[in-house]
């Protein structure tokens, strides 16, 4: 298991085009900042100036990275299989470590590469944000908590907003750690998608079809991962499970097609 | 890159589910519980089905996506046509198919979601039907415009590249929209109709002369292009 583990980390560190799109990832939250900052005449705190809250006009960034999120991770490394397949290569390695084997180290290798920059991308906004935010004092939410304080006895589940309200850094950290468990997960079902149809024209097609569908609308990913929002807490548990539970699906109705089928 | 009939018929379908989907997931609550209001907050709201923001990312990402799948690029379709200049012709003509289609659907699928959620005496006093036509009619040459872009970049790189660049051309091209003129400004009849009052005649007629012109002026550039192009790469 380690071995082809390494196998597929030396060839994400050799192929340029994963490379390139860490990088775009790991670029657009700064460029996100640097909007932020030049937008606004004060600059806002440093909990309130990350990437995931979304304070910048027009949401450029947020719109680049996470609508089209599918594609950079197909791109980045939920397409392996289909270069395995068009290069021939699938056969091989199926020989040496086992169907089983194969399959389910691809799942988990794109689920840790996915994970890993997503968190990197978050964390480095993070980190940048402290430095050049570290002294200012711009808050648009402190008008908010005596509302919230007023409609709480009576809507006990918008305890949650007032919480992350009053937590901001630990609603923050919360937040980057479920975004970058989540598109993890959205790299697993993509590659389970590739599976199913290891050609681009179909994966591509029907992967961005499919994510789009998942953020629009009232059970919408994204509203989970954006720290600071009005939404009820049970709504947000909802919208995470439903996720979860669509891709559990397809992860394993693909993974035991492809062990089961006989490719002869 | 003749049409495949088969998977024509299947891009349509996979349009329509996901049109359907897309529209009832937008708007679910005005589906179940209807106001008066319900037809401003479907057409005019933001991020909303007729929106410029989805046009932008998502349907023109998608119609890209359809078209790399709808079309099979087979080496003997090269070597059929008489000159390159029949080749242009030819991929032009499959592009206007394609965006008419995508474009139809988009419109069909709208209009029979509206119908269930809004009554038709309020549908034919706002005149939804009329605008809903013209809508359709400039989002197919919104759609075209697309595609001619990338069919041009499809001359110098791959075709996943060209989507790509054409994406970020798109996109760029909206937000330069906020301040100046560029296409997808022109797909703002709802709102102009409904909220800003500003649509007049003029621009009835001037809306889609602009973006047809801008179309001619891409195919003209794609029928010079055509003839750099490395077909054995």
């Amino acid at each position: 298991m380690v071995i082809s583990m390494k196998s597929y980390f030396y060839r994400y560190i050799k192929s340029k085009k994963s490379l390139l799109i860490a990088g775009l990832m790991v670029l657009f939250p700064i460029i996100d900042l640097f909007f932020l900052n030049s937008q606004w005449e004060e600059k806002f705190t440093v909990n309130q100036s990350l990437f995931l809250v979304g304070n910048s006009e027009g949401h450029m960034m947020q719109i680049l990275f996470l609508w089209f999120l599918p594609i950079y991770l197909l791109i980045m490394v939920s397409e392996y299989y289909i270069q395995d397949v068009a290069s021939g290569s699938n056969t091989v390695q199926i020989v040496k470590v086992g169907k089983k084997k194969y399959f389910t180290n691809q799942l988990l290798f794109s689920f840790l590469v996915a994970f890993t920059v997503m968190l990197l991308a978050l964390l480095v906004n993070l980190a940048l944000a402290f430095i050049l935010n570290h002294n200012s004092v711009q808050d648009p939410t402190t008008s908010s908590l005596g509302l919230y304080r007023k409609y709480i006895p009576q809507h006990p589940e918008l305890a949650y907003g007032y919480f992350m309200l009053t937590h901001q850094a630990l609603a923050n950290l919360i937040s980057i750690l479920l975004a970058s468990f989540l598109s993890g997960i959205a790299a697993v079902g993509l590659t389970a998608l590739c599976f199913l149809f290891p050609k681009r024209v179909y994966a591509y097609f029907l992967s961005f079809a499919l994510w789009i569908l998942l953020i629009t609308g009232k059970h919408s990913l994204l509203k989970a991962i954006q720290p600071f929002n009005e939404y009820p807490w049970t709504q947000l548990l909802t919208n995470v499970l439903l996720f979860l539970i669509l891709v559990a699906l397809l992860t394993l109705s693909s993974l035991i097609y492809k062990v089961k089928s006989d490719e002869l | 890159m003749n049409f495949d009939r088969r998977r024509t018929l299947l891009t349509s379908l996979l349009l329509i589910v996901y049109f359907g989907l897309h529209y009832y997931f937008l708007n679910s609550e005005d589906i179940y519980h209807p106001i008066k209001d319900s037809l401003m907050r479907i057409t005019t709201s933001f991020f909303c089905y007729y929106s410029t923001e989805h046009v932008t990312f998502i349907f023109s990402t998608l119609f890209l996506l359809a078209r790399n799948y709808g079309w099979r690029q087979s080496p003997l379709f090269w070597l059929r046509q008489k000159s390159r200049g029949a080749i242009i012709n030819k991929y032009t003509q499959n592009t206007i198919l394609l965006s008419l289609l995508v474009a139809v659907l988009h419109g069909a699928v709208g209009v029979l979601f509206t119908l269930f959620v809004v009554k038709n005496d309020q549908l034919v006093q706002n005149q939804f039907y009329t605008l809903a036509l013209i809508y359709t009619g400039v989002l197919f040459l919104y759609l075209l415009i697309v595609g001619l872009i990338a069919l041009n970049l499809e001359n110098f790189v791959s075709p996943m590249q060209a989507i790509i660049l054409t994406i970020i051309i798109m996109f760029s091209a909206h937000f330069l929209g906020k301040g100046h003129w560029s296409p997808v400004v022109d797909l703002e009849i709802f709102p102009d109709a409904y909220l800003n009052h500003e649509l007049t005649l003029n621009e009835l007629i001037l809306r889609p002369l602009r973006l047809a012109g801008i179309s001619v002026i891409l195919y003209l550039i794609g029928s010079n292009f055509i003839y750099r192009r490395d077909f054995l790469k």
